[in-house]
């Protein structure tokens, strides 16, 4: 298991280090960004500057090491509109986007996989039938528009909730619904298609034929071993979660990374627009880290593979 | 009599009906016709694209002509709508019907384009990275693992912020997103052809990569690329529309489906409208592109035939 773990832990940096060189390869591709970050109208002298105190005079592959070097001290620069250290203005917004992602989580994860077992349950039913259209029709819903379309019927038209910001939990409603709404179906799919397979197995009958009640031989025997794929599933996702949530903060005016860095983004803030992706990133390889290492807890073939 | 059951015996033992062969299709025939969500999603996606190609017989107005004397008129359903502007117009006065049929080619063509960009380099990757294995797999394998840590969407965002939204860049930056998922799962898929043994045989008699790939590995991947590509389809309509309203997407005036979106979310409390229409256009199409794909996916793997 140790073994497994520390296998897995190796594969993080050097992913780190893959997604720092896709930044800094796109930062540099985008043409002089002494030009994108100055006025039309600044002088040769304030360029040469500028450049200079960026580096940008030194050669490539030195100022990749120098970014690397910096970014291993969490040292990403000052942001050029906060003035503060970039790294403090992330980390700043983390919690919120934190707090965001794990409601989603939690809703999907309990919504998709009750109504998953429930529709393997009653495979072919019409409760069945009904779970699964409606799922695929809730991921054909680009998400930001659900959230307008809430935001329209629940802030706007009845006046239930308000339409954005953060601080009352009747805040969060809306945003972390909006979230799910995009994982949940992955999950509901997953845990109904790997139900299916498990209740099909001889010791499910062995269980049933023992007379344990229906509700003990789900929960306790079939949904334990169908849970697998279903966390391997979550974690994969949650790269695109960070990606969902991004939209989804923008939409419901949410202080948290993702609005940051689409505002970083807009004003060319880059120190900020690196700390944020990198920050997201490894956020990302963390969920990903914990996930396999639950899953390899839960099911010891992984380990081996 | 013998000889022809002999022959057919001997014709039999020399073809075990390989994939491909004529009883193998009307196999796949049958499977299509017990298939519902396959039709379903065909016949939305036919209408559709119906819509799109025949968009100037349709409708006579242009997507880009500004009426200002009728702007923010409401769908002719509503009191002070009419029937001239079916589902009424935007802030510039332009029909939001004509918009919407004209949109749907751009938003298709946009999808089809980036589906078909970050098809040919996922899976060029992912049979070098399956096939060659060593050196070339961990190579490729993490850029997999980096891509899909950072997450699509920001990545979007970061290049169209830097180099400026057009229809080429976005195209560019649908397919640079979109590669990771035909590369993992191509992956395993030639990693597992490559150990068959028929493949061990050819390379025993002397096959060189180019014929293994050609010959063995590309015909046993072309139904889950089929499959991948349909349903990559509806998650680049979802990533344009995304792109789209945070600004970056198809350049105004250009009438795509995410950009009318994130128009009318403007005007959100006077007209909820101009959000509401194009954004059931992208879940009904998104909806029969997933319908399609799940339908080719229950046709084409064996593994979930006996769940069709």
């Amino acid at each position: 298991m140790i073994e497994y773990i520390l296998k897995r832990l190796v594969q993080v940096p050097i992913t780190l280090i893959v997604i720092t060189a896709i930044v800094f390869i796109l930062l540099h591709l985008a043409g002089n960004l002494v030009n994108l970050l100055l006025p039309l109208d600044a002088t040769a002298a304030q360029r040469a500057e500028l450049t200079h105190s960026l580096h940008f005079d030194e050669p490539l592959p030195l100022q990749y090491v120098r970014f690397v070097g910096a970014l291993a001290h969490g040292d990403f620069g000052t942001s050029l509109y906060y003035q503060r250290p970039a790294m403090a203005v992330v980390l700043d917004r983390l919690p919120a986007s934190l707090e965001l992602a794990l409601a989603g989580i939690l809703i999907a994860i309990v919504s998709g996989i009750a109504l998953g077992i429930l529709a393997a349950v009653r495979e072919g039913s019409v409760s069945d039938n009904l779970i699964s259209a409606v799922t695929v029709f809730g991921q054909s819903m680009p998400s930001f528009w659900l959230g307008i379309m809430l935001i329209l019927l629940l802030a706007v038209t009845w006046h239930l909730l308000p339409t954005g910001g953060m601080g009352q939990p009747s805040q969060l409603i809306m945003p972390s619904i909006t979230l799910a709404a995009f994982l949940a179906p992955q999950i509901l799919l997953l845990t109904r298609s790997s139900m299916l397979d498990v209740l099909h197995d001889p010791y499910i009958t062995v269980a049933r034929s023992k007379g344990l009640p229906t509700r003990i031989v789900i929960l306790r025997h079939a949904l334990r071993n169908a849970l697998n794929p279903v966390i391997a599933s979550v974690g994969l996702q949650f790269g695109s979660l960070m990606g969902g949530a991004v939209i989804t903060e923008t939409v419901f005016a949410w202080p948290g990374l993702g609005q940051l860095s689409v505002a970083a983004i807009f004003s060319r803030d880059l120190p900020v627009v690196e700390a944020s992706v990198v920050v997201l990133a490894l956020a990302v390889l963390l969920a990903n880290l914990a996930v396999d290492i639950i899953n390899a807890q839960i099911d010891p073939r992984v380990r081996y593979r | 009599m013998a000889a022809l059951t002999d022959a057919g015996i001997v014709g039999a033992d020399r073809s075990p009906t390989p994939i491909g062969s004529v009883r193998h299709r009307r196999g796949a025939a049958a499977r299509l016709r017990r298939n519902p969500r396959l039709y379903a999603g065909a016949l939305i996606l036919a209408i559709i694209c119906v819509g799109a190609i025949g968009a100037p017989l349709l409708t006579h107005y242009s997507p880009t002509g500004q009426e200002l004397v009728n702007r923010l008129r409401p769908p002719a359903w509503n009191d002070r709508g009419s029937w001239a502007h079916v589902l009424g117009t935007d802030t510039f006065g332009r029909d939001v019907f004509s918009r919407l049929l004209f949109g749907a080619r751009y938003s298709l063509l946009v999808a089809c384009g980036a589906v078909i960009g970050s098809g040919i380099i996922g899976v060029v990757l992912g049979a070098i990275a399956g096939y060659a294995g060593g050196w070339a797999e961990t190579i490729i394998m993490r850029a997999v693992d980096a891509q899909q840590a950072l997450s699509a969407i920001l990545l979007a965002l970061m290049v169209a912020a830097l180099f400026g939204n057009s229809l080429l860049n976005l195209l560019l930056v649908l397919a640079v997103t979109g590669w990771s998922t035909y590369t993992r799962i191509l992956f395993g898929v030639v990693r597992s052809i490559r150990g068959q043994e028929y493949v061990s045989a050819a390379i025993c008699l002397g096959a060189r990569p180019t014929d293994i790939v050609v010959h063995h590995v590309l015909p046993n991947i072309i139904s889950p690329v089929i499959v991948i590509s349909t349903l990559q389809v509806g998650r680049m309509l979802l990533l344009e529309a995304g792109l789209s309203f945070l600004g970056l997407g198809v350049p105004e005036p250009l009438p795509a489906w995410g950009t009318m979106l994130s128009d009318g979310y403007r005007n959100i409390f006077t007209a909820s409208y101009l959000t509401t229409i194009p954004g059931i256009a992208i879940t009904i199409t998104v909806f029969g592109v997933n319908l399609l794909g799940d339908g080719l996916r229950r046709a084409l793997d064996p593994h979930v035939r006996g769940t069709a």
